[in-house]
């Protein structure tokens, strides 16, 4: 689905990414860790097509939806009205959603469970229900590639449980393709086939979860030790800091 | 765009402003728009009644009555209220459906041509036209490439690197629009005191006093292709208002639909500068208005807008031509209507938080 | 044929000729666009919106009953107060409401009072199209040079039919004029006193620099002129210095300036003129550049520059003028404030000239 080659990326002058190399294969699920500041957002922008690289090649084997992180609105948009702009895809410059593509919207907020935010204000939903007209945005341009945007960021356990439940479910029924950024490892444990961790621009590990997720390589991702972590009575693990308190120079 | 919590804001609206019927409100505003211009048609100084209008009107179509009112009567209804009230008609609605656009586009309800310094650039190519001895519609081309021009400036002032900034935007724009003025007011100073400076001047102060089928044709020019290729967008502005990367993400050709609303919005204003001169405000308050009442929707708020705006102007113009025994220009009334109503939308803008800013 | 059937028919015959043409009245005339008018007789319902177009009309027309409308600035200006005002009272009850701005027509206004003709000026292309866009006739002024003001009384006189009031005033100022001309070509054309219209002083000076104004008919010059076709210039005092001319006329339109002003002003006081004491008002036939009798100017410039014998008789010939013109016997209080007597009392030699 995803083949990027030698991919050099510069963003207002500054080289971001150098020398990136990434495969991905359709109906698996990346996730991308990293810290603050080294170049998660500029991937994804690249991936979306909204930044072209400086050089290498790069190639996306289908339709990329694009879930953006949580934002307002300038004008009082019901969410029907956000999740149908992702047609614009579908329709011409001088398009306008017809009868079709509001069923096609309805139909993907049926499947989310938000039928009834249908008609209120976007900027009054709370945030776990704007994450979810945005999914519902991204699917209504019927992409096989879907891209988030730490979407998982803004939101309460709760609504975390629910996406992660719902980007499964996507890979699943649906044969989607996903991308989604976190800081919690967790959440790639959960639901990801593939991790990138983006220690720097030029440095990054890439694989299959099972073997690129480690705590050694988290820990050097993160400049702070992470360890394993098992959860009593279940088969499960994470891995989790082991904060310090360390790092910032305060008065003696 | 900041990052929300994930509480809800308190302040937001929990329905999307659609205090009416939305299906409803375009034909109940365009029947509005007729009457309003019938209506319009019986002011003025000879005595005319709505059936008197309706059935000279009529008679051009097909007689229905014999005629029984006089030759000078009829001269009246065609040739001296009909044309400017047509004209008046057609400016509202450009103005109107290209301040529902800017606003859309730069994701700012506080946006109108006026504001982004295109009506000062659109007059002094007017201006500049007169004193070069244009008139019609050279005069329209010139007044439209300095448009153009100005909303140029302004987009080089305020946009670095590919993002715009609201607030830079209509500082810019009042940069602009000064440097503009200040431009004209050379001008007249050039300009032979005896036949340019009185024409000049007679022309910036707005009034469709004379307005003849010729001028209507020009504004109509201007006016209905412009606002056809608005309206053609409509679903685009939506997303546009999104932001110009999340636009972008969406498959949206933002450089393409930018450049159009610019290109007609400018086409907008040179057209209503030439046939009026300078109208301001009423891009700016009217889209307000329709929002209101369609909400921000702009496949139905800009038709709304249009036809809001039509019926607003020509009201307008009804005054300016019946208040006092002098003719007010039609820039001032829309100022003094204008003004406070955008103070109280911009106390109630604030009160609500404000508008999300680059 | 004996004589006296041949002097009958003689008689019969011109009478055919000349009493039909006496009874038609018909007038067909070229106005200043070029545009063929016909009038089968003189218009009775006519609207003026030329400011100065009700004065000349009712001067040629000798009454006013055909004018049935005006521009607002008319009234204003012209017949609210003043000599106008006091010489033709009946000027102020003309409907004013023709034009409001400018020169713009009211056309619904103007249709009310159902004008054979409208009089307009021919600067503007949108003066005159939604006139003639409802069917009214038009006739066109040019604007504003010696030769067009002499049109206005000819255009005038072809409209109302009275081409024998039009020749009258018309030869009254050629006479003059003839007559002022002889003297002045005896004058030494190298020494002609310099004359500066000034009709601001305030922050900054404004002279006339290119007016309509022949002031080599009054055998002086002006030092502004620069033929750049600008009427008015701006300057500062040390350009005023630099000129420093022997006579300052006040224009008659400032009526907010009086010779008096300048005898007063420190600032001023070194100029020549001011020293001498030869800062003049000009007088109230110059108010408005279009009257018939504006040609006074050239004689009580040339009498102010050069002495009495310039306008000989001046109280008598203004008198002339004005009965003349209006019809109007003017009383010596009148004549005296026409000449504005009061405000250059103060001035040189002033009641000397005129008394």
């Amino acid at each position: 689905m995803i083949e990027a080659n030698d991919l050099t990326v510069e963003r207002g002058g500054a080289t971001i990414l150098s020398n990136y190399n990434l495969t991905l294969e359709r109906g698996r699920i990346l996730a991308v860790l990293g810290a603050n500041g080294v170049g998660k957002t500029t991937l994804i922008n690249t991936l979306i097509g909204v930044i072209k690289p400086k050089s290498g090649r790069l190639s996306v084997g289908g339709q990329v939806g694009f879930v953006p992180q949580l934002f307002e609105v300038p004008f009082a948009y019901s969410a029907l009205d956000i999740a149908l702009m992702g047609r614009a895809r579908h329709l011409g410059l001088f398009g306008a959603p017809g009868k079709r593509d509001y069923e096609i919207v309805r139909r993907y907020f049926h499947m989310l469970g938000i039928d009834r935010l249908e008609p209120q204000a976007f900027n009054s939903l709370s945030g776990g229900q704007r994450q979810l007209v945005m999914i519902a945005q991204a699917l209504a341009s019927e992409c096989e590639l879907l891209v988030l945007d730490e979407p998982c960021a803004a939101l309460d356990y709760k609504n975390q449980d629910k996406v992660l439940g719902l980007l499964a479910h996507l890979r699943d029924m649906h044969g989607m393709t996903i991308v989604f950024s976190t800081h919690m490892p967790q959440h790639a444990v959960e639901i990801a086939s593939d991790v990138l961790l983006m220690t720097s621009g030029s440095k990054y590990v890439c694989g299959p979860t099972a073997e690129a997720l480690s705590a050694e390589n988290l820990s050097d991702l993160y400049d702070l030790p992470i360890a394993r972590a098992d959860f009593d009575g279940l088969a499960k693990h994470t891995y989790a800091p082991v904060f310090r308190h360390e790092g910032a120079r305060f008065d003696a | 765009m900041s990052n929300s919590s994930a509480e809800p804001r308190v302040n937001a609206p929990s329905w999307a402003g659609r205090k009416l019927a939305s299906v409803s409100v375009l034909p109940l505003l365009i029947a509005l728009l007729v009457l309003a211009i019938l209506y319009s048609v019986t002011i003025g100084r000879y005595d005319l009644s709505l059936r008197d209008v309706f059935y000279i009107l009529i008679d051009n179509i097909h007689p229905v009555v014999t005629p029984y009112w006089e030759s000078v009567q009829e001269v009246v209804v065609e040739q001296v209220r009909l044309p400017r009230i047509i004209a008046a008609v057609i400016i509202g609605f450009g103005l109107s459906i290209s301040g529902a656009a800017l606003q859309g586009l730069f994701r700012n309800p506080l946006v109108d041509p006026g504001i982004i310094g295109v009506t000062a650039g659109a007059g002094f190519g007017g201006t500049l036209a007169i004193l070069l001895g244009l008139q019609g519609y050279f005069l329209l081309t010139l007044a439209f490439l300095f448009g153009i021009g100005s909303i140029l400036l302004v987009k080089l002032l305020s946009t670095v690197r590919g993002r715009t900034s609201m607030l830079t935007l209509v500082l810019a724009g009042v940069v602009i629009s000064a440097f503009f003025s200040a431009a004209i007011s050379i001008a007249k100073l050039l300009a032979d005191p005896f036949q340019k400076l009185p024409a000049i001047t007679y022309w910036l102060m707005g009034s469709i006093a004379s307005s003849s089928y010729a001028d209507v044709l020009l504004v109509a020019v201007a006016v209905v292709p412009s606002s056809i290729a608005i309206y053609l967008l409509r679903f685009q502005i939506n997303i546009m208002s999104l932001g110009e990367e999340k636009a972008r993400a969406l498959g949206v050709r933002v450089v393409l639909v930018q450049w159009i609303i610019l290109l007609a919005s400018a086409l907008i204003s040179a057209g209503v500068v030439a046939t009026s001169g300078i109208i301001g405000w009423v891009g700016l308050v009217i889209p307000h208005v329709a929002r209101a009442l369609v909400g921000a929707d702009h496949q139905r708020l800009l038709p709304v807008s249009g036809v809001l705006g039509a019926i607003y102007l020509l009201m307008v113009d009804n005054l300016a031509r019946t208040m006092t025994t002098a003719e007010i220009p039609l820039g001032i009334i829309t100022a003094l209507i204008g003004v406070p109503v955008f103070a109280v939308i911009l106390r109630r803008l604030h009160a609500r938080g404000g508008w999300s800013s680059d | 044929m004996s004589s006296r059937l041949k002097a009958l028919s003689a008689l019969a015959l011109s009478l055919s000729i000349v009493l039909p043409a006496a009874l038609h009245a018909e007038s067909s005339f070229l106005d200043h666009r070029g545009k063929k008018i016909t009038f089968e007789k003189p218009p009775e319902r006519v609207v003026t919106i030329v400011r100065s177009a009700p004065i000349i009309y009712r001067a040629i027309d000798e009454k006013a009953d055909n004018i049935v409308g005006q521009n607002k600035d008319s009234l204003t200006r012209y017949f609210t107060k003043g000599i106008y005002a006091e010489m033709l009272p009946e000027m102020a009850k003309i409907n004013a409401s023709a034009a409001q701005d400018g020169f713009v027509p009211n056309v619904e206004a103007i249709l009310a009072q159902k004008p054979d003709a409208v009089m307009q000026w021919t600067h503007e292309d949108k003066l005159i199209e939604p006139l003639e866009r409802v069917g009214l006739t038009v006739v066109g002024w040019q604007c504003c040079t010696e030769q067009d003001r002499l049109d206005y009384i000819k255009l005038t006189g072809f409209m109302t039919g009275r081409n024998d009031r039009a020749q009258a005033i018309l030869k009254a100022q050629s006479d003059t004029l003839k007559a002022l001309g002889d003297k002045v070509s005896k004058l030494d054309k190298s020494a002609l006193p310099t004359v500066l219209h000034i009709d601001k002083v305030a922050d900054q000076i404004q002279v006339i620099a290119n007016g309509s104004q022949d002031l080599s008919l009054s055998g002086v010059i002006n030092p502004a002129a620069d033929g750049s076709g600008e009427w008015w210039r701006t300057i500062d005092f040390e350009q005023l210095l630099v000129w420093n001319p022997d006579i300052i006329i006040i224009p008659a339109y400032a009526t907010d300036l009086s010779p008096e002003d300048f005898f007063k002003n420190p600032v001023l006081a070194s100029l020549k003129a001011v020293k001498e004491k030869r800062v003049y008002k000009q007088p109230v036939f110059a108010r408005t550049p279009d009257a018939p009798e504006i040609f006074l100017t050239s004689e009580w410039l040339a009498a102010v520059a050069h002495g009495a014998d310039y306008a000989p008789d001046f109280k008598k010939q203004i008198l002339d003028v004005y009965q003349l013109i209006y019809g109007a016997k003017l009383t010596d209080e009148q004549v005296k404030s026409i000449l504005e007597s009061g405000s250059n009392a103060p001035a040189d030699k002033y009641v000397e000239l005129f008394g």
